[in-house]
């Protein structure tokens, strides 16, 4: 088999199980090999032994990470991938890389252009995965909000005898007044009512 | 105000740069230094290079292993303050350090001799075809690898043949320990005083005693980073010297552990920190067993002074271990990222009094003694 054509042996190294599987699979659906997928913890240098990867793709978030750097320093019979930003000409992929919290190891002779292209595939998942991440940490906010500004209604009504619009409209005055969130109002109220 | 962005590893010695912010270092120097926590020295490493931060705390070595390009990337990095002197230490599982024991129940209290129990056990193993013991390191390029290896070579113990190094973050030691992965490891703070806390490890030899006042981090910054913005390099080697002075005050030693221990800066447990700046060698079954004065050593004997002789020792130790070429000219690689001249300048512009020279001998005194007026430390090697 021409060589530039062979299957690259990928092996992805993440804390997050679900982005891997997520990323496994784009890379798959791209025409790239996954042939082994891990968390990082103080074996990963024997897992990366056993497996013998040409691209190693990593997130940063594990000081784990830095296990496989000492792969540049194991003898040369037997080359182990190195740090990939050595040998990518275009700054922009390092840079996005870096943002996204996604690195990656070569071995020596893997086709650069492939090399790019499964790290760009890295990098929109990665950020993908983020920005779904993010909307449900606010999605889950805001029902908070909502369950705080409700309860704090209840009071208001409750104690102070006026109507559901009344109280709402008197905690966003506040809100707007004080230049302090809806959710914030609610809380204080609710810290003065409950007692 | 000028913003610089700095990144730093949650260890006790990046205090300087958490105190030349909290207690407004920086900001008198017209710096709005926002510090960024990163997980690894290949994220310290890569974020530095690609200029998502300004300014690194770095261990000293890397400096070197980055400018010649070796373990992959690229880039001429230069130093002009050192984050202080010693705070690392060597340390065995429960396992092999009760194998050592059987050869001298009083270890625990001869440091130096412990490399030499060390040998007759790898001799025992190799004889018996075991496999060689294992000993983590936190980067490939870093003090604690090097002065593993010196404390080997003391009992003629061969690194390269004769045990296995291997890289593992400080926080997975405990793990790895536990994995039994690893027999050993060279650490700093607050990790070493916390595998022994664990009750997983037991330390042997300190960093001190290996090399009396060894270099260990550095504030890493690119060459053309540093001479496009000289003035704010210089303002953050004052901001950091201040906040050097500030730590070495023992009435602020309550105050420095406070803001050690906040979650967002190192996030270990005070009892932790404490005992990592006291130099208390803590046992799990004698609750301490003995004290080491300069452990670590923030600022006296010139501790924030870079010098050139240190970056000389580092090269010749990255030859020993094969990991630079032998025909890399030391002195002038040393000249090269160590800017010394750039750091007496800096200093004796605040009336400080510093030695005239960059390079000093190591290896001679093994008591303080004074140059050009200036106090130093010991420095003799195991």
């Amino acid at each position: 088999m021409d060589s530039a054509k062979a299957p690259i042996k990928v092996m992805l190294v993440d804390d997050d199980s679900a982005r891997a599987a997520l990323l496994a699979q784009a890379l798959q659906d791209h025409g790239y090999k996954v042939v082994a997928r891990v968390q990082p913890d103080p074996s990963l240098l024997s897992k990366v032994a056993k497996v013998l990867p040409d691209m190693i793709v990593i997130d940063t978030d594990s000081p784990d990470r830095d296990i496989l750097e000492s792969m540049s320093l194991l003898n040369e019979h037997n080359p182990m991938p190195v740090v990939m930003f050595s040998d990518v000409e275009d700054e922009t992929v390092i840079q996005e890389a870096i943002r996204s919290g996604v690195s990656g190891y070569i071995a020596k002779g893997v086709d650069q252009q492939r090399v790019k292209s499964i790290m760009s595939v890295a990098i929109a998942r990665f950020r993908e995965y983020q920005a779904l991440k993010n909307e449900l940490k606010q999605t889950k906010c805001e029902l908070e909000s909502k369950k705080l500004i409700d309860q704090a209604k209840y009071l208001l009504m409750s104690q102070k005898g006026v109507t559901e619009q009344e109280a709402y409209e008197a905690m966003r005055k506040m809100s707007m007044d004080r230049n302090i969130r809806m959710a914030q109002v609610a809380e204080n109220i609710i810290s003065v009512l409950e007692w | 105000m000028k913003n610089v962005n700095i990144g730093f590893i949650p260890l006790t010695d990046s205090a300087p740069l958490i105190i030349a912010k909290e207690q407004g270092f920086f900001e008198k120097q017209g710096l709005n230094v926002r510090l960024q926590r990163e997980v690894s020295w290949s994220n310290i490493r890569d974020k530095l290079i690609f200029g998502e931060v300004d300014a690194a705390h770095m261990l000293a070595p890397m400096l070197m292993a980055i400018t010649l390009g070796v373990g992959g990337l690229k880039k001429h990095l230069v130093t002009g303050y050192s984050f202080g002197l010693n705070g690392n230490a060597v340390g065995v599982s429960n396992i092999l350090f009760n194998e050592m024991q059987q050869y001298d129940p009083d270890l625990l209290l001869k440091p130096q001799k412990s490399a030499h129990v060390l040998k007759k056990i790898i001799q025992m193993r190799s004889s018996n075809k075991q496999e060689p013991l294992k000993f983590a390191v936190v980067f490939p390029f870093s003090m604690h690898h090097y002065l593993l290896r010196h404390w080997l070579k003391s009992s003629g113990l061969d690194a390269n043949r004769e045990v296995q190094i291997v890289v593992v973050p400080p926080s997975s030691v405990v793990k790895a320990l536990e994995e039994k992965l690893i027999d050993g490891y060279c650490v700093g703070e607050p990790w070493s005083t916390h595998a022994v806390k664990c009750g997983t490890a037991v330390t042997l030899i300190t960093g001190y005693e290996i090399w009396n006042n060894a270099p260990e981090k550095v504030l890493g910054v690119t060459k053309q980073w540093a001479d496009e913005n000289k003035i704010i390099h210089k303002k953050l080697i004052v901001a950091l010297y201040q906040a050097s002075e500030w730590i070495d005050q023992a009435d602020h030693k309550e105050q420095l552990i406070k803001y050690l221990a906040q979650p967002d800066y190192v996030g270990a447990p005070e009892a932790s920190i404490s005992n990592a700046i006291d130099g208390e060698i803590y046992h799990p079954d004698t609750q301490y067993c003995r004290k080491v004065p300069n452990f670590s050593v923030p600022f006296k004997y010139l501790a924030n002074f870079p010098w050139q002789s240190h970056a000389e020792w580092i090269l010749q130790q990255m030859k020993e271990s094969n990991q630079i070429d032998d025909n890399i000219d030391i002195q002038k690689t040393a000249e090269s990222i160590y800017l010394t001249d750039l750091y007496r300048e800096t200093i004796s512009s605040q009336g400080v009094m510093l030695p005239n020279v960059n390079h000093k001998k190591d290896g001679f005194h093994t008591q303080p003694w004074v140059l050009e007026g200036v106090e130093l430390g010991a420095d003799c090697f195991i």
